[in-house]
């Protein structure tokens, strides 16, 4: 997915910023190791300070009505203050893995949200594509909605061809194997990965009922596949409207609680460096 | 909820809010005895909209003194004017200069207002203060009461000419200088029908000359007694017919080049035609349901292969061009107000000598207005001063027929009729519904929009308000409660004046309007004691209207998918597609 230029000179600028912060961190850093300063103190304030800007992407998509910048340059700035912080943590501990207890509480919470991070745009520029792909969009509280909906057709279609027909195959197949597919969303990793799984179980279970199905019967197996089709785009709405919104739940509680730990870290620090 | 803890509140009705409160029968009473209303025969009303009624409620009489601007060339208006005594100028084009034309005060909410809002906002589904109800003033009245006066000009000498004191009389105001040019109305003259009753722009400026007395009447009022009294049936479409040759033929980029001698020729020989319904909306609807190609329901105004008498001038509604490919027509481009259709090959004819025939059709997508120019007035006096076109229309034929899949959509769907549709390319919607949340945070927890519609490729058409060229859910209203917006022409509701009929959200062809159930702000359902019928309001995007900071749904989207765009504009689309 290409940016538009005038957003490609935004991201550029965007970039250039953090790399000016990050020298001047740096810079700032060396000349108070040339003067016997801190430079953990130095890092430190900054690696906070980023991470304050980053926890205010939440609140500035709340308060639209101020006048400092459209939220879109403000996903610029997160993700650019996000590898900011990044460098910023190792600068400051020096290392991957902190010694004391508490700081080890703060670097876990910090690759949880970092990793989160990743995972979060990773997502955002994946599967926004393949949910296009799939045609008709479905809003993701509707999801049960037209499940339900579904697998009330796809039985009164049964008991209808059971009906019609005289004959139960289609309907014990479906008590037997297909109510499986209908009950509850299903091969949510395939249709994470993208690997078409759902479609092959349902031809190949389709075919196989089919040889012992007449022609009316055969007229009632279409219908019930275009049905079992329809679910399975409902199923992939699911999965990946579902991971589009689920790594929000791990990676938003998490940075909250990080900034919380990192503030109770800033006062002891405070407190101990006098 | 239990009856007792409901609200009981009489259904509103048409004329609960008054355009003017202050009205009497006494007005009305010397109304009537006017030449322009005695004729009318009041018996051809019905009970429910008597001639009376329109003219205690649905019209008001308003003073301008001296240099009052009574309406601004570009602003959207909802009413038309007679002057009842005194004497008003028409500036017409080129028109006055922007920083004459002082603008009425348009109601922003401020930002901590908005935050404050943000804070206090109820928790109950559009929920209501609905004591405002029992006020029924209008918001829209006290604005429509504020007269801007060209005396308050920042150059008035630029207007009046050095050294002249435009209020030294204060009986009469003094002429503009001789770069204006204006035309006088005296008593009895109508104006702003156009814009009233065509749905679009005022097309110039109107100020009072001497202080002068002029019924205001809202388009409904317009509307009823033009459907009921041929009388004023057959003096608005002349003047409507007039006052749109005087003012759009001048305006034509085809004949700038023209003197005012050669555009009178013109303008004489000019011919009004209008294809299609008015209320094309009805149509449309129903042929959504149906399968055959828009091209077989949509009126030809003018056949491939036929020989051109004359040159076609949009001044309303939309025209969809076409060509013939296999058994099908290919829509190459639609015109809208501005455009033209015909030029190329009457030019050939002309250059040439040669008959040239139409090399493309032309539709009414629902309704197109025309003028029509006869070759013998454009060979005369138009092309002589004309340069030769420097493309052709039919050269759009060239181009692969995937490039214009959209477009034709567009133009299938009719959403060519938005000027600020809600576009989202849904490979860059993450689906977060910040979007959503932050309509609902602009208006009191209500969304005012669905993540959801017509989708082409990885574009979604959002059914949200897109703001049409061609409101077609004004036609309707009773109360006139559906508006445009003075400046802007966002299309918004008057949530007091909104009688919950729901007569506009059957006419929008998009179904972007809903009709809710009110709620008072401490949940309890708002009942008719009448019917014991839930009272309620029509809802939709107001694009925002009231915040400093613009439409929030665009603002809040943190990947830019979504935009509302002017879709009637394909360079914008362009725009979009190099955007992705």
């Amino acid at each position: 997915m290409k940016l538009s230029l005038s957003q490609n000179r935004k991201a550029s600028l965007f970039v250039m910023a953090g790399v000016v912060i990050w020298l001047m961190i740096t810079l700032l850093g060396w000349v108070a190791a040339r003067k016997h300063w801190s430079v953990a103190h130095i890092t430190g304030y900054a690696l906070f300070a980023v991470m304050l800007t980053l926890g205010f992407f939440k609140l500035r998509k709340r308060l639209l009505v101020l006048p400092i910048g459209t939220v879109r340059d403000w996903m610029l700035l997160h993700l650019v203050f996000g590898v900011l912080g990044f460098v910023l943590f190792f600068q400051h501990t020096g290392t991957l893995w902190p010694g004391g207890h508490y700081e080890q509480w703060i670097a876990l919470f910090f690759y949880v949200v970092s990793i989160t991070g990743v995972i979060g745009y990773f997502f955002q520029r994946v599967l926004p594509q393949r949910l296009a792909d799939l045609g008709e969009q479905v809003i993701y509280d509707r999801i049960p909605i037209e499940m339900a909906s579904l697998r009330a057709r796809v039985e009164s279609l049964m008991l209808e061809a059971t009906k019609e027909t005289g004959s139960d195959t289609l309907a014990r197949y479906y008590a037997e194997t297909l109510h499986w597919y209908f009950d509850r969303p299903r091969f949510l990793l395939s249709h994470l990965r993208g690997t078409g799984r759902s479609e092959g179980w349902i031809q190949t279970n389709l075919k196989v009922l089919s040889r012992f199905l007449n022609d009316s019967e055969r007229a009632y197996l279409m219908k019930l596949e275009e049905i079992a089709i329809r679910k399975s785009a409902l199923d992939a709405h699911h999965a990946i409207q579902g991971a589009l919104k689920f790594w929000l739940f791990v990676h938003v509680p998490c940075a909250t609680l990080l900034i919380l730990l990192a503030i109770w870290h800033l006062i002891i620090v405070s407190i101990y460096a006098r | 909820m239990s009856d007792q803890e409901s609200l009981r509140l009489d259904r509103p009705r048409r004329w609960d809010s008054p355009f003017d409160p202050a009205m009497t029968e006494a007005v009305v009473d010397e109304l009537l005895a006017r030449p322009e209303f005695s004729g009318i025969d009041a018996s051809r009303f019905p009970a429910a909209a008597p001639l009376r009624g329109i003219l205690l409620n649905d019209c008001r009489i308003e003073i301008y003194k001296p240099g009052d601007i009574i309406l601004r060339e570009g602003d959207y208006g909802n009413s038309a004017f007679l002057v009842l005594s005194g004497s008003v100028r028409v500036a017409v084009p080129p028109g006055l200069p922007r920083q004459a034309l002082g603008r009425a005060p348009e109601k922003k909410r401020k930002m901590f207002d908005v935050l404050r809002g943000m804070l206090t906002a109820p928790t109950i589904a559009e929920a209501r203060d609905t004591s405002r109800y029992a006020a029924l003033n209008s918001d829209a009245s006290v604005i429509l009461s504020y007269h801007a006066s060209l005396l308050d000009a920042p150059d008035k000498a630029a207007l009046f000419g050095s050294g002249v004191d435009p209020s030294a009389d204060p009986e009469r105001l003094p002429p503009l200088v001789d770069n204006f040019k204006t035309v006088m109305l005296s008593s009895g003259a109508l104006f702003g029908e156009i814009a009233a009753l065509a749905r679009v722009k005022r097309s110039a400026t109107v100020y009072a000359e001497t202080t002068c007395r002029v019924l205001e009447m809202r388009w409904q009022a317009l509307r009823d007694i033009k459907n009921r009294d041929d009388g004023w049936r057959t003096k608005i479409e002349e003047v409507y017919r007039a006052n749109l040759l005087k003012t759009q033929l001048p305006e034509h980029p085809l004949l700038r080049d023209l003197n005012a001698d050669d555009l009178k020729k013109v303008a004489e020989q000019t011919i009004f035609e209008t294809h299609g319904s008015f209320e094309w909306n009805v149509e449309f609807k129903a042929s959504k349901k149906q399968a055959y190609h828009a091209t077989e329901v949509e009126p030809q105004v003018v056949r491939e292969g036929d020989y051109p008498d004359g040159l076609f001038l949009v001044i309303g509604g939309f025209g969809r061009v076409t060509v013939k490919l296999g058994n099908g027509e290919r829509t190459l481009t639609y015109l809208r107000e501005g455009d033209h259709f015909g030029l190329d090959e009457l030019y050939d004819t002309w250059k040439t000598r040669e008959h040239r025939m139409h090399e493309t059709s032309l539709y009414a997508l629902g309704y197109l207005q025309l003028l029509r120019i006869p070759y013998p007035a454009l060979a005369e006096l138009v092309f002589p001063k004309l340069a030769a076109p420097s493309s052709r229309l039919i050269d759009a034929a060239a181009r692969p027929i995937e490039q214009d899949a959209f477009m034709e959509w567009a133009v299938d769907q009719r959403f060519i009729n938005g000027t600020k549709t809600m576009l989202i390319d849904m490979e860059k919607c993450v689906r977060c519904d910040d979007c959503v949340v932050a309509c609902a945070e602009a208006h009191e927890g209500n969304p005012r929009f669905i993540r959801q519609g017509a989708t082409l490729d990885n574009w979604m058409v959002a059914n949200s308000c897109m703001h049409c060229v061609d409101p077609v859910c004004l036609i309707g209203c009773p109360t006139g409660a559906i508006h445009r917006s003075m400046s802007g022409g966002a299309v918004i509701i008057n949530d007091i004046t909104c009688i919950g009929c729901g007569t506009c959200a059957n006419a929008c062809p998009y179904e972007n309007i809903r009709v809710v159930p009110i709620r008072e702000k401490s949940g309890a359902p708002v009942i008719d004691p009448s019917t014991q019928q839930p009272i309620m309001k029509a809802t939709k995007c107001d694009l925002c209207s009231t915040l400093p900071s613009g439409p929030s749904c665009e603002r809040a989207c943190p990947h830019g998918a979504l935009q509302r765009v002017d879709l009637a504009s394909l360079t914008k689309r362009t725009r979009l597609e190099a955007d992705r």
